[in-house]
This record gives structure tokens, C-alpha cells and sequence, in this order.
């Protein structure tokens, strides 16, 4: 390496211009991907909500702004129509609860969908967690259907792509059933050596359920 | 030494996880499954072809005494390239990956690599360089992802291999990484003498 540059005005000038450079470049990279990625998290939201409430339509969800709360952990949560939004006709199916809880590594993130009454729980879906893989990461662990050698002698396309045994589980279940006996939920089917987890994203749905019936629905019945 | 030379000592001699040490910690942690193994490598070796290409063609220019800030933002400049595009195309294999792509900025090979040998030989060589060591990279995470997979969860890419087949946990946690990873630098490095040893300049 010449020592030519090797002036404080010239280290200044070469750093400058490679940061110059590099800005350029990652500008560019930045609009080229942008739009793919905002549409990807907007795929990523929409399938929590689909798979949450299948019998929404998708367009009929409607967001509710609210302040942050153990049901709309952004200050959101959604209405959930039969119809698009603009058909007159639509009908409530239920809604969709962002709820979210402090697991064993990370902030466990879920959608929960609830029933018109938030009485029945239609589904869960874990949109954000970094548990320990193995044990509590398997809260989105997928049944995979065949063998490798199922898959080498042509019997099968590929591993199974259904719901995680764990998060399907809730579904059909009533909030007010899931209570804890001792340090465990006896409803539900915990994870291998993963307690915390497990209790993390339950606590986290029956909070949810809880507060939203409190805040939203008993208080809009008694006309507060 | 003849540019094929160059090539093939980044994937067996100087290996750059067996034999330099150099990467352990995104090696370890990225693994337990034969994907997330392989998409870090590529991640990897695409952020070394770059920055080596790059502060080989910059090389009279850069003054010594920040070279090394020189290299870091060129190095950090493809790993945002790398991220945003995975981002973008591969969301499932970026969530996976998560925190270890932006850290391929420190991960030591590619810094060492700049300094070492990039910043010293001409363009082609360097290229050529950094394909010997990115394909050692990915490699070693293979092959430790081979044993960690199949042993750890019972599976390989996703397929399970034996139904039935009660995983060994461990394998997939940090001290199943350690053990797999000792066991393969034993070997990797078998026959070798101390005087033999390279040292490498950071870890």
C-alpha cells in the first residue's frame, strides 16, 4: 500500500468519498428493495389476520386505533367483517387482538382471534419470537408430514405446511377455560422444556381476551 | 503461488473456521440447520467477494492509518446490500438468520481477509481469495450444520430422516456446537505441529 495519501487532508478526502460512495450504493439498494419489503411485512400482517379468522373476508378488516393496551400491544386492533368493508351487508365475525408477552429470550408476539363476543378463541398466530430453537422456538414448529426418503423416492413434494401443533391448539378453546393451576395451564399442551415459553404466549392470548371484553365490549354494552 | 493455489488454500489448508479460527461466533450460531447454515454462508461469501474486490481495486489510495475505517465502511456497505435484499427476497431465511446478518460486518474473515490479502495482491487474486475462504466458510458451516441437524432435530433440510427418532437436543444448543466444532478442528487440524500453526492477526 503506497503511503502517497498518507497526508491528514488526504485521509480525509479518501474516507469521505468511500462513505460518499457507499451512501449512493445503499441509497440505491434502499429503493430498489423498498417496496418489496413493506409488501412483505404487509403480506406477513395479513396472513396472521387470515390465519386467525378465516371466515373474514380479506378485505373486511377494519383497524381500530386505540391506546396500547394488553389487546392492541401498537395501540391497534381489528374488526373482522364476513364482506368487504364497503358492502353494506357485512356482517361481524370477530376480531383480531395484536397481544404480546415476554418470553424466556425475547418479546413473544401474537395475533389472537376472538369470536364476536371475545368469548371463543378462533385462532392464534406467533408473529415475532426468538425462543430458544429446539425447545421454545418450537411454538411454531410445524409436523412435518414424510421422510426424507419419502421425499428422494418421489412419495412426497415437500415437508408438510400446516399450522404449528402448538399455536393450532387454541383454537375453538374459550378464554375463560384456559386458567392456570399452580404454574401450569391445564387446557393446553406445553411445549418440551419450554414452560416459559408456553405460559408466555398463553398469559399473553388470556390477557388479551380479558382486557379487550373489559375495556371494549362490557363497557360499550353498559354505555360508558 | 499459481492463482489456483490461491483459490484452493481458503477451503482446506487455510480453512478459515478450522484452521484460522477466525468466524467462530456466526458459525456457531447459524448452524443448527442445514439452510440457515448455507444461507449465512452465501450471505458471507458474497459481502467477502465484494470488499475484496473492492479495497484490492482501492488499495494506492487508501492511506495506512485509516485503513481499517476504510475497510469497515466498504464491509459494512455490502452487508446492508446483503440485508436488504434478503429482506426483500428471502424474508423466511432472514428471520431465521435475524441478528447474525448485520454482525457478518465483524465477522473477523472478511476483516482479516481486507487486511491481509486484499489490500496487498491485485483484484483477480483477491477475488479469487475470497472465493477460496467463502467457500470454506460455508463449508464448515455444512458440515457442522450436517451433523447438527440430523442429530439435533432428527431432520435434514426440513425432512425428518428416521420417524420416531428422539432428537439429541443438545446438539442444536451451544454445547452441542462446541463439542461438534471441536471434535471437527481435532481433525481438521490433525498431524499439524505447533510450529505449523498460522497466527492469525484478530479473532
Amino acid at each position: 500500500m503506497k503511503k502517497r495519501e498518507d497526508t491528514f487532508r488526504g485521509m480525509i478526502i479518501v474516507l469521505a468519498l468511500i462513505c460518499a460512495a457507499a451512501g449512493l450504493t445503499l441509497g440505491a439498494t434502499y429503493r430498489v428493495t423498498r417496496e418489496k419489503i413493506s409488501a412483505e411485512q404487509e403480506r406477513a400482517r395479513m396472513d396472521a389476520l387470515r390465519v386467525v379468522l378465516p371466515e373474514a373476508d380479506k378485505n373486511g378488516f377494519r383497524e381500530v386505533i386505540v391506546e396500547k393496551s394488553a389487546f392492541a400491544t401498537d395501540g391497534k386492533y381489528y374488526e373482522a367483517y364476513d364482506k368487504p368493508l364497503d358492502d353494506a351487508t357485512r356482517e361481524l365475525v370477530g376480531y383480531a387482538l395484536e397481544a404480546a408477552g415476554t418470553g424466556y429470550s425475547s418479546t413473544i408476539r401474537v395475533t389472537v382471534g376472538v369470536d364476536s363476543k371475545a368469548e371463543v378463541i378462533r385462532g392464534i398466530k406467533i408473529t415475532f419470537q426468538q425462543e430458544t430453537p429446539g425447545l421454545g422456538a418450537n411454538c411454531e414448529a410445524v409436523k412435518a408430514e414424510g421422510t426424507l426418503w419419502d421425499v428422494l423416492l418421489g412419495k412426497r413434494k415437500r415437508a408438510g405446511s400446516s399450522q404449528p401443533w402448538f399455536q393450532a391448539q387454541f383454537g375453538g378453546k374459550r378464554a375463560d377455560t384456559l386458567v392456570k393451576v399452580g404454574n401450569q395451564y391445564q387446557e393446553i399442551d406445553g411445549l418440551t422444556g419450554a414452560t416459559i415459553t408456553t405460559n408466555a404466549v398463553t398469559d399473553a392470548v388470556v390477557a388479551a381476551v380479558k382486557e379487550f371484553k373489559e375495556k371494549v365490549m362490557d363497557s360499550s354494552v353498559s354505555g360508558e | 503461488m499459481s492463482k489456483w493455489q490461491i483459490f484452493k488454500d481458503g477451503i482446506f489448508k487455510n480453512n478459515p473456521v478450522f484452521v484460522l479460527y477466525l468466524g467462530l461466533c456466526p458459525t456457531l450460531a447459524t448452524s443448527t440447520t442445514i439452510r440457515d447454515g448455507f444461507g449465512m454462508g452465501l450471505a458471507a461469501t458474497f459481502v467477502l467477494l465484494g470488499s475484496n474486490v473492492i479495497v484490492s481495486a482501492i488499495r494506492g489510495v487508501i492511506p495506512r492509518r485509516v485503513r481499517i475505517p476504510c475497510f469497515i465502511v466498504v464491509i459494512a456497505t455490502f452487508v446492508t446490500i446483503v440485508e436488504l435484499f434478503l429482506a426483500a427476497y428471502q424474508p423466511d431465511l432472514y428471520k431465521s438468520l435475524g441478528l447474525f446478518v448485520p454482525l457478518i460486518v465483524v465477522n473477523c474473515i472478511i476483516l482479516y481477509r481486507a487486511e491481509s490479502f486484499a489490500s496487498k495482491n491485485t483484484v483477480f487474486s483477491s477475488f479469487l481469495d475470497a472465493l477460496g475462504m467463502g467457500c470454506g466458510f460455508t463449508l464448515a458451516l455444512l458440515l457442522l450444520a450436517f451433523i447438527r441437524e440430523s442429530l439435533g432435530k432428527g431432520t435434514l433440510l426440513g425432512y425428518q430422516l428416521i420417524p420416531g427418532f428422539d432428537p439429541v437436543v443438545i446438539m442444536i444448543l451451544p454445547p452441542g456446537a462446541f463439542l461438534t466444532i471441536g471434535l471437527l478442528m481435532g481433525f481438521f487440524n490433525r498431524g499439524k505441529s505447533k510450529a505449523e500453526t498460522p497466527k492469525p492477526k484478530c479473532h
